[in-house]
């Protein structure tokens, strides 16, 4: 579904933040992207909801090659994806409700659907009774939610996450990660960038590990889910 | 339950207004404010300068038209040693020059005014009319009406004809001060139409700098939507739609401003007397023309922004 063969990027004149990273993640995995700060993880974060484009080397997504694709068309591509950014990214002028049906109104759904969907959502995520609330008054567990709530709502076929549990505390952030889970089991390819130890050994997904911009992959270790990647 | 309170109270609160108009925070702006003074501004210029343009191309048109196919000869009331003519004298000048003049077939109409009429018509500047006879040798007027596009044949004829007649008249076809009329109105019409088309062009400037301004600032919100799968066209669109109504708003408190100088200049120049200077009347066409601006500003603003907004979305991956 997606796959990055020999992939580098640079900024500028920059040196190289990614160099030849090569990966295909398979739909339906669960992958965890893991390494030092500065090696690259939000780089490829990037790169992977196409806020950039590579440097050089084949980015291709869902059957395209993103390299050679006009503008438009990545349109259609980013629909298909979920990001949940480190610092949530929520509108601060629009309500939670509004926050969360952005995507599918940007999808032109219509707003009967749009009104049974988003609903559904926040009440599956504990904030129905915040519908009306402007993202500043919520708690960082809260906002985090909502930015979850918003990143698959579209039921994208793959989401991004990162640092998703970064503000939170321990038992909050396991309880987002078997939300991570149960989305995957219902067919989402995810990759959560992370630090938490603690969580990437629990949860025992395969781990894409960065070290100064080059990718190294680790096969499951504990409660292999998913189908993993290919090298 | 719904809270009814006004939106700003809501705001206040941390609750959010129910009715979401924009993706980007678009109504909180304070540049809003000086786009649509801006526009207002533009708006009331352009009025000012086309209705002015209009006026001077209508008072030219107006002097042109009332003196085509026409002339007047000059008797003068004093022969060539400067010695006063006697009224009979005078008289038979006339009637020499009316019956050459009733002898040729394309004057529609012949119009004698006798030293005392044109005293009259000078008494406004001059005074009273016996007493400038006296001192003024002032001369006998003979207008002349000709079948539409004669002049050009009937001029030099009766040019010749007049003079070899009575040798001291003149015939006057005011083309010479018309011309000159005509050029200066012709320069100053074209001074306002150049101003209305500065003003467009200040506009569409001023619109994408504050187009690229608010973009600037609503850098993040615009990348989140961008990311977030919105097309260029989801994006611009939203900017459309805000650019409409601010250039709406702007523009119709332009028009309205604008027509209340025109009616004020119009009533001023109306207590004024100047029978020589225009008056302001607005035709139908004239005021169809005139509200044409604001749409054509509107559809001005909306194209700006639209065209700025693509071009900046075009900068993103």
């Amino acid at each position: 579904m997606i796959r990055f063969d020999n992939v580098g990027l640079r900024y500028g004149i920059g040196p190289e933040v990614l160099s030849d990273v090569t990966f295909a993640l398979d739909p339906g995995s669960f992958h965890f992207l893991c390494g030092p700060s500065g090696a690259g993880k939000t780089s490829l974060m990037r790169l992977l909801y196409l806020g950039r484009r590579p440097t050089r080397g084949l980015v291709s997504m869902f059957g395209q090659d993103v390299n050679v694709l006009p503008r438009t068309d990545l349109v259609p591509i980013r629909q298909r994806i979920g990001v949940v950014f480190q610092d949530f990214r929520l509108l601060g002028h629009m309500s939670a409700f509004d926050n969360v049906a952005l995507p599918l109104r940007i999808c032109g759904r219509p707003e009967s659907e749009i009104q049974n969907n988003v609903e559904e959502i926040l009440d599956w995520i504990g904030l129905g009774d915040y519908m009306h609330a402007l993202p500043n008054t919520l708690s960082g567990g809260q906002q985090q939610r909502i930015a979850i709530a918003r990143a698959v709502i579209n039921r994208p076929k793959l989401l991004l996450a990162d640092e998703p549990t970064g503000n939170l505390d321990d038992e909050i952030g396991f309880k987002l990660l078997n939300l991570f889970e149960q989305l995957n089991r219902m067919g989402t390819t995810i990759v959560i960038a992370t630090h938490n130890q603690q969580l990437i050994e629990h949860f025992g997904h395969q781990r894409l590990i960065l070290e100064r911009g080059h990718l190294k992959i680790e096969k499951p270790v504990s409660k292999p889910k998913g189908k993993g990647t290919t090298p | 339950m719904k809270l009814s309170l006004p939106n700003r109270n809501l705001k206040r609160l941390g609750i959010a207004i129910e009715k979401r108009e924009y993706d980007l925070p678009f109504n909180d702006d304070r540049a809003n404010r000086f786009l649509m003074l801006l526009i207002g501004l533009m708006t009331y210029l352009a009025l000012l300068s086309a209705a002015g343009g209009m006026v001077l191309s209508g008072m030219a048109n107006r002097w042109t038209s009332g003196l085509a196919d026409r002339l007047t000869i000059e008797v003068p009331t004093m022969d060539a040693n400067g010695l006063k003519l006697s009224v009979d004298q005078q008289q038979s000048r006339l009637n020499i020059l009316e019956g050459l003049l009733k002898g040729e077939g394309e004057i529609l109409e012949i119009h004698i005014q006798h030293p005392n009429d044109v005293a009259k018509l000078v008494e406004p500047w001059l005074g009273n009319s016996e007493s400038i006879l006296d001192q003024v040798p002032l001369p006998a007027l003979i207008g002349v009406t000709t079948k539409p596009g004669a002049e050009a044949t009937l001029v030099p004829r009766i040019q010749q004809a007049v003079t070899t007649a009575v040798p001291d008249a003149r015939v006057e076809t005011h083309q010479s001060w018309l011309n000159d009329l005509l050029r200066l109105t012709g320069t100053l019409s074209f001074t306002a139409y150049l101003i209305g088309f500065i003003t467009a062009i200040t506009t569409i400037s001023a619109v994408a700098g504050a187009v690229r301004a608010r973009m600037a600032a609503h850098h993040e919100q615009l990348e989140i939507l961008h990311l977030i799968g919105a097309a260029d066209e989801y994006i611009t669109r939203q900017f459309q739609k805000h650019a409409l109504q601010l250039s709406f708003f702007g523009s119709a408190a332009g028009f309205v401003a604008a027509m209340l100088t025109l009616a004020f200049i119009d009533s001023l120049s109306g207590s004024m007397d100047m029978t020589l200077l225009p008056t302001l009347v607005l035709s139908g066409w004239t005021f169809f023309f005139l509200i044409l601006i604001p749409v054509v500003g509107c559809i001005i603003t909306v194209f700006t922004t639209r065209i700025t907004v693509l071009q900046s979305l075009a900068e993103m991956p």
